[in-house]
């Protein structure tokens, strides 16, 4: 029976949204006309339904391998789940997740891997849509006093640590014959550079005093500062500061240069 | 908006995206990209995009501008849609007749609202905002709808043509949703479609729904049926020099088997021209 109480359009459109995100859709479903042969039950079910497919895909896109890993029936109620506790805030559905890894690991604290990797799908997106600015042309660089420069980095490269080995999990997520590594593989750190170079994303796997040299220059300090944090760790070696000035330069990430 | 495109398009699909950029043949005269896949990204899916705008002419097409909230449509999103815009220069930019986002909660889909005169006030006002920000004029095309409200006092036709009538802005008539929503609500199709005035029309939607035998949904997963197409020869007579559209997005084909489709529309307005001016 329809309640036939008239209401404002901003009342009409909380009650829809609340119906839609599973808080009360009873109340609204009292207030509508259901198409077809729809009661007014089924009705709001549809509109439910697809929202929940929406944020599942969009959270799918994302996070295909953390999908290939749990299967449809085990991500799909992993999906839920989040839906149900986490609201779409951007009109970018593309946005929705930010928190999935986090979600992730409260789900399946026995697998601490998941984090991981969701971690690693959420970088690779993020590399994936940045701005790739030009790389920086050395020969216009002053590298007269070299320990003075600092970086500016491309908008399209992130470091990225992460306590498990996941690379070569998510590397072969496409593949038929994908087969999850061992523990002992897996509880490994690793620390990767992601980067985007002429529209195609890469992954370089850097060892920990790269990836402490790198992370201090993308924090915008100076060569002479990383070599120090570099020397105050365990891992001092002046060496490896030269070899990844030639890196970052090869790679095509440096987009400005400071002294 | 510009006039001089009144052939037949497709959806920029990216299952589509390497045979356009090896220059593939293409029939297709135009493409239709959806806005807020571009407006946030500057990777492959952009770079795509401006390499099909150097080729053909493209329509920005959004589903989020959310022109029936409450709430207003968001600041951010038309900043950034201008953005967009200006880098694309499309031919057309349109959204749809519906709402998405209240309390600061964005549902990702095209919702209904009721059709009576605080929502008609409403939507003026928010095309009127949208049309000044962007310094142009936009689409607004009719959704599939599954319910009604009793709130509703005015047919929507009426209500297009009358938010069109008070803004200036254009109408992007979906055949298939007129024909959905028809079924869906019961009222007949042939009303809605005369009542709309061909002034007003600046862009046509063809797509195919699926019968759910409760009721028909919206999915733009399959050709166009044949009751839409003959919904679409009706209409020939107003609609000789708008675009038409093939919109697929879902479990899409080829780009030929989309393409065919677009020449089959092309072929039905073709004959009516031919038979009319004959």
């Amino acid at each position: 029976m329809i309640n036939t109480e008239m209401k404002s359009l901003i009342e009409i459109q909380k009650s829809f949204g609340k119906a839609i995100r599973g808080e009360d859709p009873a109340e609204f479903a009292k207030n509508i006309i259901p198409g077809g042969k729809l009661d007014s039950s089924a009705c709001v079910q549809v509109y439910r339904d697809g929202y929940i497919a929406r944020l599942t895909s969009s959270l799918g896109e994302t996070y295909e391998t953390i999908w290939r890993i749990l299967g449809d029936d085990a991500f799909f109620k992993l999906a839920q789940d989040y839906i149900r506790d986490h609201d779409s805030r951007s009109y970018n559905l593309s946005d929705y997740g930010a928190s999935f890894p986090d979600h992730t690991a409260s789900h399946y604290a026995e697998y601490p891997y998941l984090r991981s990797l969701a971690e690693f799908e959420l970088v690779f997106k993020e590399v994936f849509h940045a701005e790739e600015n030009p790389a920086f042309n050395m020969a216009e660089a002053d590298l007269s006093n070299p320990e003075k420069l600092s970086f500016r980095f491309t908008e399209s490269a992130r470091l990225l640590s992460c306590e498990h080995s996941i690379f070569q999990l998510w590397n072969s997520r496409l593949q038929d014959d994908f087969i999850l590594p061992g523990e002992a593989e897996l509880n490994r750190p690793e620390n990767y550079l992601l980067f985007r170079k002429d529209f195609i994303t890469y992954c370089e796997i850097l060892t920990y005093p790269e990836f402490i040299v790198l992370k201090s220059l993308f924090e915008g300090n100076s060569v002479e500062t990383a070599v120090n944090v570099l020397n105050d760790s365990e891992y001092g070696n002046e060496n490896i500061v030269s070899e990844i000035f030639s890196k970052v330069i090869q790679l095509g990430i440096v987009c400005g240069v400071s002294s | 908006m510009n006039d001089s495109v009144t052939g037949f398009g497709i959806g920029l699909r990216r299952e589509h995206y390497s045979h356009i950029l090896n220059d593939g043949p293409v029939r297709a005269e135009w493409f239709e990209s959806i806005s807020e896949n571009y407006m946030d990204s500057s990777g492959r899916p952009f770079h795509v995009l401006e390499k099909v705008r150097e080729r053909f002419p493209v329509a920005l097409h959004g589903v989020s501008m959310s022109i029936a909230s409450a709430d207003g449509v968001s600041e951010e999103y038309l900043k950034r849609l201008k953005a967009l815009v200006s880098k694309i220069d499309p031919f057309v930019v349109s959204d749809h007749l519906c709402w998405n986002h209240v309390d600061n909660k964005n549902h990702h889909d095209l919702l209904p609202f009721p059709l009576n005169e605080e929502s008609l006030e409403l939507v003026v006002s928010n095309v009127n905002h949208a049309q000044d920000f962007l310094g142009r004029k936009i689409l607004i095309e009719n959704v599939s709808v599954y319910l009604s409200f009793p709130e509703s006092e005015i047919d929507e036709w009426d209500f297009l043509n009358e938010v069109a009538e008070r803004t200036g802005c254009g109408l992007l008539l979906d055949v298939n949703n007129v024909y959905v929503s028809a079924v869906n609500l019961g009222f007949d199709s042939k009303i809605f479609l005369d009542a709309i005035k061909e002034k007003h029309i600046g862009q046509i939607h063809l797509a195919g729904f699926s019968d759910m035998g409760s009721f028909l949904f919206d999915t733009h997963s399959r050709p166009v049926w044949g009751d839409v197409w003959e919904l679409y020869e009706h209409i020939c007579g107003k609609i000789l020099n708008v675009p038409v559209l093939i919109e697929w997005d879902e479990d899409i084909p080829s780009l030929y088997e989309v393409e065919d489709e677009a020449m089959k529309a092309k072929q039905i307005r073709d004959k009516y021209r031919n038979e009319i001016l004959n």
